[in-house]
């Protein structure tokens, strides 16, 4: 073809677990188009969204494997192949959304898209995924206090646990598909979530006070199979990575539109969106967050540099 | 989309020869993944990753918890004092028992919104129960799985979030939570009227009359063992446990009653009750891995998504392209499971339902029907490998038995499909 | 075969029965009350245990592959009867070996890769036990072993099947217990 610089053509899966409307699912599409047309359709990936093969710890055996060739995967579950992405689900290492994104775009972040290369992975680009919020059935949560006897479900892994117990409430693991109902029956009091999740997953008819208490920014991640891009031309290698690097952009315009208009919908829906400040639950957590600083001191040191 | 004309030919066919010379369906399913999965030059570890990872779902685990309550109400003598106050209650009235089948499921299958797991905690006390009252087997698992279908209609069905989060954030779960109320209903009372003609016309047995005297002792001993599905229903309503969580306290109300109350399990009983549960449920796992292994190659070979892009493309007429819809569901959900089919089909059937003026609610319970009928429809279906495994008949048996079944449930299916207001009515005075 | 190399087996096999079993009943067991306690400590202790939920589920995995086993060696796996019956006697004898060789072929194949699996997530964790994710496919490679034995056996025309599980209580009269399963 007269695009790109290779002339091998390929195939390939994207598996996305986000149903198919969802931003991040438009932006893989945005990202599959662009390769589609600066190749001449030479590169066809096509987007598997809404968890066809499978959960997201799943998709990533795949990858692993070469049974799949992309995946768009949160930072959590690589946390369990590659420990250092681990430091995202501590609370409040970031100060806010731009805070993640100077880390991001930086040096020490961009170097751990290739720490996944020994797990058989190339990390291409970050995504957004905004941050993670309280919502409650019964009480309005307004500081750490209003935790207390809270039972929050929270995501897999005892770190998450530990943050809702530090604020001074209960952290329940449960699997995904119970949160709706227990929320209903009562078996959990609240859960948290980033906007538009909370909205999605009608989680808002229930649990009806929304709190910004923007605990967690753990973003998400694009990666292609570290065999298959080996070989790969260079000229192929450096358009993929253009490309996704491209994406980004695209990806957090969708994702600030989705937020927007997710407000709105819970607005029109009568929920009480409460913003808070977060001292409080960052003061609450920050033994938490002292103990873990070990574990992860370089990544850490590398956050720090990247406040203003 | 490409669709690989020789993998399918592979896929299909190493199943559909090895069926037929009695090799076992799981065995089946596997090898036919398997096959494929050299040809098309995927890794072959992904079979077995695919087994695993169909495990590795928490609600999953109602199915061996159920299986071993009602093996231990059985050691445990619940069942029998069960069974004789429903006879005291019910037994004069001819399919008594069957209908009392029905009415649990519909009452559970609120709760748990799973058939699967519908059929494996109201399949494990009854079956056993319609068999020593004279019922044949197969009309004993036929009247489990079909009433067990409820479970995905009547609120709330964790199927129904699925569908809700794969249609995108205009559909309200709760919108579809009451869309679902009414078809499942009535659901349940077409069976009924099926079971009791049944049963008149087959001449079910009715149980023997009751001296009177008898009477107090009966209730006063069964009362133990109906707190099992209050403690059950109770504790998932008011929030105690989860829908999942409560099949393992069914186990432990189950081992306190028949320990404790009525003494009549021993801890070398316990043994025979886990040995017999692990022996129904070898089968049942391995046909659940392999049909998840089956899935996945069905998804790699974008079948699903092919004859659904090709359906669309052949009528415009609403009433064809409706009917058109149903055919293809019932026909995936024959050689496919519920959770994947529900993802794939959604976005790309979805547009076209909307095209010809149904809406998104009406669609959801629609396909939600559709894909449970497709869970009793051979060669491929969870509640019916489940229902058969634990009345211990063939896979022909159970599908038999369940055959007149098939008339009520698609009556159903064409009144949700051809009149807007089973479904719409609901949501809409709900003020949704 | 001679007397003595055939008890020398039997008992072998016995033991090897036994251990499956009893580690399929002992997973089963645990499982209910790993459960349980979630609920318990969730909702008398205010204390959810994150690792509840997730040791179940690796268990599942363990019964449903050593199941895959047990269902070989008690030919509980189902399979449609209704072509076969109806085929020549010539054919109906040819077709009776087909299902344990496809077995020996399944079992190969469940120890070589699930060995792969195994190697490949042992890298990985979970999330709430820290545990390899290879726990969860350890039991192809193990359940895969028995698979080829059980087949192999079947191939042999020899039959270990008891029409029940092999548990401690049963002694050593439990090899002529083959009515065991529908006692109820
Ligand atoms: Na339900
Ligand atoms: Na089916």
């Amino acid at each position: 073809g007269s695009g790109g610089g290779g002339d091998d053509t390929y195939e390939w899966s994207l598996a996305e677990a986000h149903p198919k409307d969802y931003p991040t699912t438009q932006a893989d599409i945005w990202f599959a188009d662009q390769m589609r047309e600066r190749t001449d359709g030479r590169i066809d990936i096509e987007v598997m969204h809404g968890g066809q093969l499978g959960e997201e710890a799943d998709v990533l055996e795949q990858v692993q494997m070469g049974a799949v060739e992309m995946t768009r995967v949160s930072t959590s579950p690589v946390s369990e192949v590659v420990d250092e992405f681990g430091v995202f689900a501590l609370p409040y290492v970031f100060d806010d959304e731009d805070h993640l994104w100077r880390f991001l775009e930086g040096d020490y972040a961009q170097g751990m898209l290739d720490d996944v290369r020994d797990s058989g992975y190339v990390g291409l680009a970050y995504y957004e995924a905004g941050a993670r919020n309280f919502y409650t059935v019964d009480e309005p949560i307004e500081s750490p206090e209003d935790l207390e006897g809270q039972d929050i479900r929270v995501l897999p892994g005892t770190v998450n646990v530990e943050m809702v117990e530090a604020m001074g409430g209960s952290g329940v693991t449960m699997d995904y598909g119970e949160v709706y109902s227990s929320l209903e029956s009562g078996t959990i009091t609240g859960a948290e979530n980033n906007e538009p999740s909370y909205v999605s997953s009608g989680h808002y008819e229930t649990a009806e006070y929304y709190t910004r208490d923007a605990h967690q920014r753990i973003p998400e991640i694009l990666m292609v199979s570290a065999d298959l891009f080996d070989s790969m031309s260079e000229e192929d290698q450096e358009l993929l990575r253009e490309v996704a690097q491209e994406s980004i952009a695209e990806q957090r315009k969708l994702w600030d539109a989705e937020v927007e208009e997710s407000i709105a919908e819970m607005e029109d829906s009568g929920i009480e969106v409460i913003d808070v400040e977060t001292e409080e639950f960052q003061d609450a957590t920050a033994d938490m967050v002292e103990n873990k600083r070990s574990e992860y001191s370089e990544v850490m040191d590398a956050i720090d540099e990247a406040r203003e | 989309m490409i669709v690989d004309p020789l993998g399918v030919v592979l896929l299909v066919g190493v199943f559909a020869v090895a069926l037929v010379l009695r090799v076992p369906i799981a065995l089946s399913l596997a090898l036919s993944a398997l096959s494929t999965i050299l040809y098309m030059g995927i890794p072959l570890p992904v079979v077995g990753q695919q087994m695993i990872n169909q495990l590795l779902t928490f609600p999953l685990l109602a199915i061996p918890f159920f299986i071993l309550a009602g093996e231990i109400m059985s050691a445990g003598g619940i069942t029998r004092r069960l069974i004789d106050l429903a006879n005291l209650l019910i037994g004069r009235l001819r399919g008594g028992m069957a209908m009392l089948n029905v009415v649990a499921s519909t009452f559970f299958g609120g709760i748990s919104g799973s058939a699967v797991a519908d059929t494996s905690s109201i399949g494990s006390v009854m079956i056993p129960i319609m068999k020593r009252a004279g019922y044949d087997a197969r009309f004993s698992v036929g009247v489990t799985i079909s009433s067990a279908i409820q479970g995905v209609l009547i609120p709330p069905s964790h199927n129904v979030i699925m569908y809700a989060l794969a249609a995108g954030s205009s559909v309200s779960i709760g919108a579809l939570f009451m869309a679902g109320l009414l078809p499942g209903l009535l659901l349940g009372v077409a069976l009924l009227v099926l079971t009791y003609a049944l049963a008149r016309w087959r001449k079910y047995p009715k149980g023997e009359r009751i001296p009177l005297r008898d009477a107090p002792r009966i209730v006063w001993q069964g009362l133990l063992g109906v707190l099992t599905p209050v403690i059950i229903i109770g504790g998932v309503i008011s929030g105690v446990f989860t829908a999942t969580e409560s099949s393992a306290i069914a186990c432990v109300w189950a081992l306190l009653v028949g320990l404790v109350f009525y003494r009549e399990l021993t801890p070398k009983g316990l043994i025979g009750v886990l040995s017999r549960a692990m022996l129904t449920l070898s089968s049942v796992l391995f046909l659940i891995a392999a049909a998840g292994a089956f899935g996945y190659m069905l998804t790699m070979l974008r079948i699903p998504a092919a004859l659904t892009n090709a359906l669309t493309s052949v009528s415009e007429n609403p009433i064809v392209v409706l009917l058109l819809i149903n055919l293809l569901l019932l026909a995936l959900g024959a050689i496919m499971d519920m959770a994947p089919l529900i993802l794939i089909a959604t976005p790309i059937l979805l547009p076209v339902a909307e095209s010809v003026g149904m809406d998104p609610i009406q669609f959801g319970i629609m396909l939600m029907l559709n894909l449970g009928l497709g869970l009793l429809t051979p060669p491929v279906g969870g509640v019916l490998f489940v229902g058969s495994a634990i009345g211990r008949i063939t896979i022909e048996d159970a599908t038999r038995g369940t055959l007149p079944f098939y008339a009520p449930m698609l009556v159903v299916l064409l009144g949700i499909t051809f009149i807007p207001g089973l479904t719409m009515w609901l949501p809409t005075v709900m003020g949704f | 075969m001679m007397p003595k190399f055939q008890a020398v087996t039997g008992g072998v096999l016995r033991a090897v029965d036994r251990t499956t079993d009893t580690l399929a009943l002992t997973g089963l067991a645990a499982m209910v009350v790993v459960v349980s306690w979630q609920v318990f400590g969730r909702f008398v202790l205010s204390d959810s245990p994150p690792w509840a939920p997730e040791t179940a589920l690796v268990l599942l995995p363990w019964l449903g592959l050593l199941g895959v086993a047990i269902g070989v060696r008690e030919h509980a796996h189902i399979g449609v009867t209704f072509v076969a019956d109806r085929l020549p006697r010539r054919a109906r004898t040819a077709v009776r070996w087909l299902t344990p060789a496809l077995f020996l072929v399944f079992g190969i194949y469940l120890v070589v890769q699930g060995w792969q699996l195994t190697l490949l997530t042992m890298n990985s964790t979970l999330p709430a036990t820290g545990l390899p994710t290879a726990v969860q496919y350890a039991p192809m490679p193990v359940a895969g072993v028995l698979v080829c034995v059980y087949s192999a056996l079947q191939l042999l025309n020899v039959e270990t099947g008891r029409g029940a599980l092999a548990t401690p209580e049963d002694g050593e009269e439990g090899e002529e217990e083959s009515e065991a399963r529908d006692d109820r």
